[in-house]
């Protein structure tokens, strides 16, 4: 039986997209509360363990919990509750371009929620403060917005149902330095107040050592390593070294260690 | 645990409101609907206990900081007692938004006047761009035309393939079905004057004439004007076109004019495939109903049906076919920003290009007329 605090528990998931493995019994615990960064070279499969998580794809074979569903296995009406429980960032933001950034926010309330208009569109407009949106971006439409605020923008949508797990797929990928630190401890922020639990997948150092409280390194169709960064940066594994320990993982270690 | 009830109760005495229960996305209404209830003592100050509060969200936290706007108004002072860390973060990052309390944004919606002068000059813009499109188009064909071997063949041979080899089928079935609906159409008519045979002369000049370049154009338009107009606007979109540019591969060179010139060629084939379907389909129609037989038919009609007929009708196709292309084209590049902006765009490039198709059909008629052709 799961424990309470087990948000996330992916097990012995397979999956074969023509004719690879990208994952070969792969196995993942999340627990409530915390910040968990996913990363892994280019082709380690973290954006299908994500697509998986989401049940945008069917695994071969294992079994993946989410708040102590069986997804895969899940009927229609179970899914659509942990869908209501659940927020996700793409990392392309998929803002809906023919909605406004109001409309796009409050379209998670609108379809699950029995509110007042009014009640629905002040919800949504705190959301788009929170996230740190001027008021008068709440009626452009994404293709007038920098790409920044776009991601503001979809983090907004993400969070507008409240939901207790939050994933981040490469939240700061295309950001200047600037915006990708704000978003950091936007999503710190955020963590905090609301006691979300947060699955980030990253190729970003900073974000890593600044934001998570564990990190699963991906290889070989497996999480070969989950740990604290600062733990996961002495792995002696070659695959691992390489990640944090080149000329640029030396850099962020040295800041923030 | 024992559940309690999501609410927000009032002690008069104590002066003390209690926040019971979940206050979360799903309970609004029925904490709202308690709050209204209540009876505050005016002119006071007053303690909001968090003590019993199971859960708090962040739609929870504002409707409280609403809540204590309201009671501001009222000029009760309020104090916050046995709230969690956590409730009171919350509560203080969601009071910083000040700006919630102000009326919510509304998208500018100009005027009636206001939107058709932006219309109109949106529209006279476009058109002017078009002319642009036009010359520049022209400019790159005359400079692939004095370099061959810039000619993109098996671009072309693909078009050809694509707009016209697949669109064999669909537009020998409909000029049939045309060739069909004309002659039981017309045959009543020419029955009720016993000139039943007359239907070879009508058939045969209305659809080598007529029928068969517009509506194989106005079907043209509508599978590969569109197709046209919706890949270059994804490509567009993906920045594909932008990375020709900096390549030195103009777009033009590469995926416009063998998409003209695909459709140039194919477009006066179609024509004449749908001219036999449509005589043939009329034939059938005659020999059934009408009791014009097929010797009767086809005797008549090469002497009454001039070739001139089939030239003016085939005559026109490379017309359509040039029209449709460039505004096919031409509306492709205009897409930008989004995903609407492909959808708006095919619209418009298939309607445009049904429009002017019918436009120069009509100019055609009026110059034939003149000429007596």
């Amino acid at each position: 039986m799961n424990n309470n605090n087990t948000i996330i528990e992916v097990k012995n998931v397979t999956v074969r997209l023509g004719g690879n493995a990208i994952h070969d019994n792969l196995n993942l615990t999340v627990n409530k509360g915390e910040i968990i960064g996913i990363v892994g070279g280019s082709g380690s499969g973290k954006t299908t363990l994500l697509r998986e998580m989401l049940m945008l794809q069917r695994p071969d074979s294992g079994s993946i919990r989410i708040f102590g569903q069986e997804l895969t296995t899940a009927s229609p009406d179970t899914l659509l509750a942990v869908q209501k429980r659940w927020g996700v960032l793409f990392q392309q933001n998929a803002l809906f371009s023919s909605l406004t950034v109001l409309e796009n926010t409050a379209f998670p309330l609108l379809e699950h929620s029995h509110l007042e208009e009014e009640m629905i569109q002040k919800l949504a407009l705190l959301k788009i403060l929170l996230v740190g949106l001027p008021l008068d971006a709440a009626v452009k439409y994404p293709s007038e917005l920098s790409g920044g605020m776009q991601k503001r923008a979809a983090l907004a949508r993400a969070i507008c149902l409240d939901p207790e797990l939050l994933f981040l797929d490469e939240p700061t990928a295309g950001l200047d330095p600037e915006s990708a630190a704000g978003l950091d401890q936007l999503i710190l922020n955020l963590q905090t107040t609301m006691g979300l639990t947060v699955v980030i997948i990253t190729h970003d150092l900073d974000t890593l050592w600044a934001v998570t409280n564990r990190v699963a390194f991906l290889g070989k169709g497996k999480v070969l390593c989950i740990d604290k960064i600062s733990a996961l940066a002495e792995n002696p594994d070659p695959m691992i070294q390489e990640f944090f320990n080149g000329p640029r993982g030396q850099v962020a270690k040295r800041i923030y260690e | 645990m024992m559940i309690t009830q999501s609410t927000i109760k009032y002690n008069a005495t104590k002066k003390t409101a209690y926040c019971e229960g979940d206050w979360d996305l799903s309970h609004i209404p029925t904490i709202q609907s308690e709050f209204k209830k209540i009876q505050w003592s005016v002119n006071t100050s007053i303690i909001i206990d968090g003590a019993s509060l199971h859960k708090m969200d962040s739609g929870g936290a504002w409707i409280l900081s609403h809540f204590l706007n309201i009671l501001h108004k009222k000029n009760i002072t309020t104090k916050l007692q046995n709230f969690s860390e956590q409730h009171q973060k919350l509560l203080s990052i969601i009071s910083q938004q000040t700006a919630l309390e102000k009326d919510i944004p509304k998208v500018n919606m100009p005027s009636w006047l206001a939107r058709l002068g932006k219309n109109t000059v949106s529209n006279v813009r476009e058109a002017l761009d078009f002319l642009n499109f036009v010359g520049q188009l022209t400019f790159e064909w005359l400079r692939v035309i004095t370099h061959p071997s810039r000619l993109r063949i098996s671009a072309i041979v693909s078009v050809i393939d694509k707009t016209g080899y697949q669109a064999l089928p669909i537009i020998a079935l409909l000029s049939f079905m045309i060739g069909v609906v004309i002659t039981y159409q017309m045959g009543e008519q020419l029955r009720t004057y016993g000139a039943n045979i007359f239907i070879v002369d009508l058939l045969g000049l209305s659809v080598l004439r007529e029928f068969g370049p517009l509506l194989t154009a106005i079907m043209v338009a509508g599978r590969t004007g569109s197709a046209f107009t919706a890949q270059l606007g994804t490509m567009k979109i993906n920045q594909e076109i932008d990375a020709l540019n900096t390549m030195g591969v103009t777009p033009g060179e590469l995926l416009l004019l063998p998409r003209l010139t695909g459709l140039f060629i194919a477009l006066p084939l179609l024509t004449v495939w749908a001219d036999i379907f449509g005589v043939i389909g009329g034939m059938i129609m005659a020999n059934n109903t009408l009791g014009v037989t097929w010797h009767e038919f086809l005797n008549r009609f090469q002497h009454q049906i001039p070739l001139r007929a089939l030239l003016i009708g085939i005559g026109k196709a490379p017309v359509f076919a040039l029209l449709i292309g460039s505004i096919g084209c031409f509306e492709g590049m205009q897409v930008g920003g989004s995903a609407d902006s492909v959808g708006k765009k095919t619209t418009r490039s298939v309607v445009l290009a049904i429009f002017f198709i019918i436009v120069a059909d009509a100019i055609f008629s009026v110059i034939f007329s003149e000429f007596k052709l």
